[in-house]
């Protein structure tokens, strides 16, 4: 009766496969899996596809695929910023710009949240649809202090909404992290955990970055120049938009543990990112 | 935009002017050292500090030289008006600082040479050692605060305090994989690596602890050390710098140590406890926090870690021990000490 009631009332998505794990009745079993898959071909985004056009395993087993929409949920977008001294003077100014075309480029039923980092860690402004006081806070930004990258990523994890919006955390760093508590591998455990995909805008390479990227299913950008930061933040938009929502139930997959999955489309030689997999806690 | 011209003008001739003014008030007197250090001893800090950190060398240097005659009482509150001085420039001009440590240091040796066997003096001037490398260390003057470490144990063999900075330093000085075992966590290195880039350090937090068994800073640093080098004895020791420390930041950062050395151990519960004693003993930093919404996920208690990834940013974050341990701090309590010390008759 209460995993039939839960059938009935919960779309259980990735994000809620998270939530699912702090109600009991759901806490060894997943009902639905929600997946952000790009699709590219040449660094273009592929449009027009539909679910048999998809091959999806959940730990090896063959999956039937439910839906495949494409940009149809809002957006729940958390800009993690890095706000430490190095930026300043004419990066700051990029930053602040590249932030607002990012915010100005939202639409109406999407929301926006700020995140700041330095060795401290400020949630400027809660997720809101209310952009313009995103904008307000970001141009009062004052850079100071040493970098937490890795602990700022933590809270913004823990912070992602819990609702039925499509949630983009965009992490942009200008340096090396300094003075974070955790240790890499413990934050890469929680974004495995957190159905929350992860762009990410830096200017120097950083291991810890690309290995976030590719556990969320997000993408790295590299800055070249402070000048290009508002076409790249525009681009991570852009392509989280282009993203499939891709649905399925799993099947002859029940036990808990992490679920390594494979997502590929049948023909054209498409280039796809997702999450590699998603974690069920059994029960306790 | 005339208004805001004018406004901008007016605000420049009155800047001109202001500056004229002090340049013109600075020329116009002679540089009185020992206006100065009456002033700083009669508690007027602030203003004392900040003209001295005005003043060319030249003229603080005869300061410095007839000071050499004064009272024990003089000689404190110069040495500590330097101090501040050095204090207060750290972060902008190091050269001044270091200038004004040194001259600090002249007033000290004439201190110790006048009264060798003054219980008080000496307790003075083994406090000034043990602030001062503190400075160089939150700038990473490691070199400097070596030195000033060392000759503060010339001075006062076995200080634990000393010997718990030696330590510190070869933590934040050895090479750069040591650094990054002593300051991050990040990265791979193997704990017998650690072991015996840390060894010098584990010897300098032993001596701390032969002096004073219950130095509760030292006795943290080597737990650290030990969990680092996946030593079994991290836990006890850990565990007793909780006991002995009679200090927040202390216990504070032993809870958060314990929690580690416990999440290596797969007791997990054990490491959220941890974690939520942090929290209790320092509700103000940000570390504790960061640390438990990290093992409530862990544990998969996703509202939880949501609960205190919500406390961690509506506190307000001014300071952590965190930061401090793995950049090095003031030793406030010290520099309390001595400016009471130079206020005292």
């Amino acid at each position: 009766m209460t995993r039939s009631l839960a059938l009935a009332t919960v779309v259980a998505c990735a994000a809620a496969v998270v939530h699912a794990q702090d109600r009991p009745v759901f806490r060894s079993s997943v009902e639905v899996v929600e997946l952000d898959v790009s699709v590219t071909r040449g660094g273009q985004p592929v449009g027009g596809l539909r679910a048999q056009d998809f091959s999806l395993t959940d730990n090896g087993v063959a999956q039937v695929i439910d839906s495949v929409t494409l940009d149809q949920l809002p957006l729940s977008v958390l800009l993690a910023l890095d706000t430490s001294q190095s930026v300043s003077g004419d990066r700051l100014r990029h930053l602040v710009d590249a932030g607002e075309g990012l915010l100005h480029s939202l639409r109406r039923d999407d929301r926006a949240g700020l995140l700041t980092f330095s060795h401290a860690i400020d949630l400027a402004v809660p997720m809101t649809d209310d952009v313009k006081q995103v904008v307000e806070r970001l141009r009062n930004i004052e850079p100071m202090g040493s970098t937490a990258l890795r602990d700022a990523v933590q809270i913004a994890l823990d912070l992602r909404p819990r609702d039925r919006t499509r949630t983009l955390l965009l992490v942009f760093t200008d340096g090396q992290d300094t003075s974070s508590w955790l240790s890499a591998s413990a934050v890469l455990d929680s974004a495995r955990r957190a159905a929350v995909v992860v762009h990410i805008v830096r200017v120097q390479s950083d291991t810890f970055l690309d290995r976030l990227a590719d556990v969320t299913g997000g993408r790295t950008w590299s800055a070249t120049s402070d000048r290009q930061l508002r076409e790249l933040f525009t681009r991570a938009l852009e392509e989280m938009r282009a993203r499939y929502l891709v649905t399925y139930m799993p099947r002859g997959v029940s036990k808990p543990g992490w679920h390594e999955l494979r997502v590929k489309v049948k023909s054209g030689g498409a280039d796809v990112t997702t999450r590699p997999g998603y974690f069920v806690t059994g029960a306790r | 935009m005339p208004l805001d011209w004018r406004t901008h003008r007016l605000t420049s001739c009155c800047a001109l002017a202001v500056a004229l003014a002090v340049r013109t008030a600075v020329h116009a007197q002679p540089f009185d050292y020992d206006r100065l250090v009456t002033a700083y001893a009669a508690g007027q800090l602030g203003e004392a500090v900040s003209e001295l950190s005005r003043w060319p060398r030249e003229p603080i240097r005869h300061g410095v030289a007839a000071t050499v005659n004064a009272v024990g009482a003089r000689l404190r509150a110069a040495v500590m008006l330097h101090t501040d001085v050095a204090a207060s420039s750290l972060g902008s001009d190091l050269a001044v600082a270091e200038f004004h440590i040194n001259s600090a240091r002249r007033l000290l040796d004439v201190l110790a040479s006048r009264a060798p066997h003054d219980p008080r003096a000496r307790e003075f001037i083994t406090h000034w050692y043990e602030l001062a490398p503190s400075l160089l260390l939150v700038v990473r003057k490691l070199d400097r605060a070596a030195w000033l470490v060392q000759e503060g144990l010339d001075r006062s063999p076995n200080n634990p305090t000393l010997h718990t900075y030696k330590g510190i330093i070869v933590e934040m000085s050895g090479p750069v994989q040591t650094t990054v075992v002593a300051r991050g966590r990040g990265l791979a290195f193997s704990p017998a690596r650690a072991e015996k880039a840390l060894e010098p350090a584990t010897q300098e937090f032993r001596l701390a602890l032969k002096a004073d068994s219950r130095f509760a800073l030292a006795r943290l640093h080597l737990g650290r050390i030990h969990f680092l080098a996946d030593d079994n004895r991290a836990r006890a020791d850990l565990e007793q710098a909780l006991a002995d420390a009679t200090d927040p930041s202390t216990q504070y950062l032993a809870h958060l140590f314990l929690g580690e050395v416990a999440e290596r151990d797969k007791r997990q519960a054990d490491a959220l406890r941890e974690y939520e004693a942090a929290i209790a003993v320092g509700p103000r930093y940000q570390t504790g926090y960061v640390a438990a919404a990290r093992m409530a996920d862990a544990l998969g208690e996703s509202d939880r870690a949501r609960e205190l990834a919500m406390a961690c940013v509506a506190i307000e974050k001014n300071e952590d021990p965190w930061w401090d341990y793995q950049v090095g701090g003031v030793n406030l309590p010290m520099l309390h000490w001595l400016r009471q010390a130079a206020q005292a008759p």
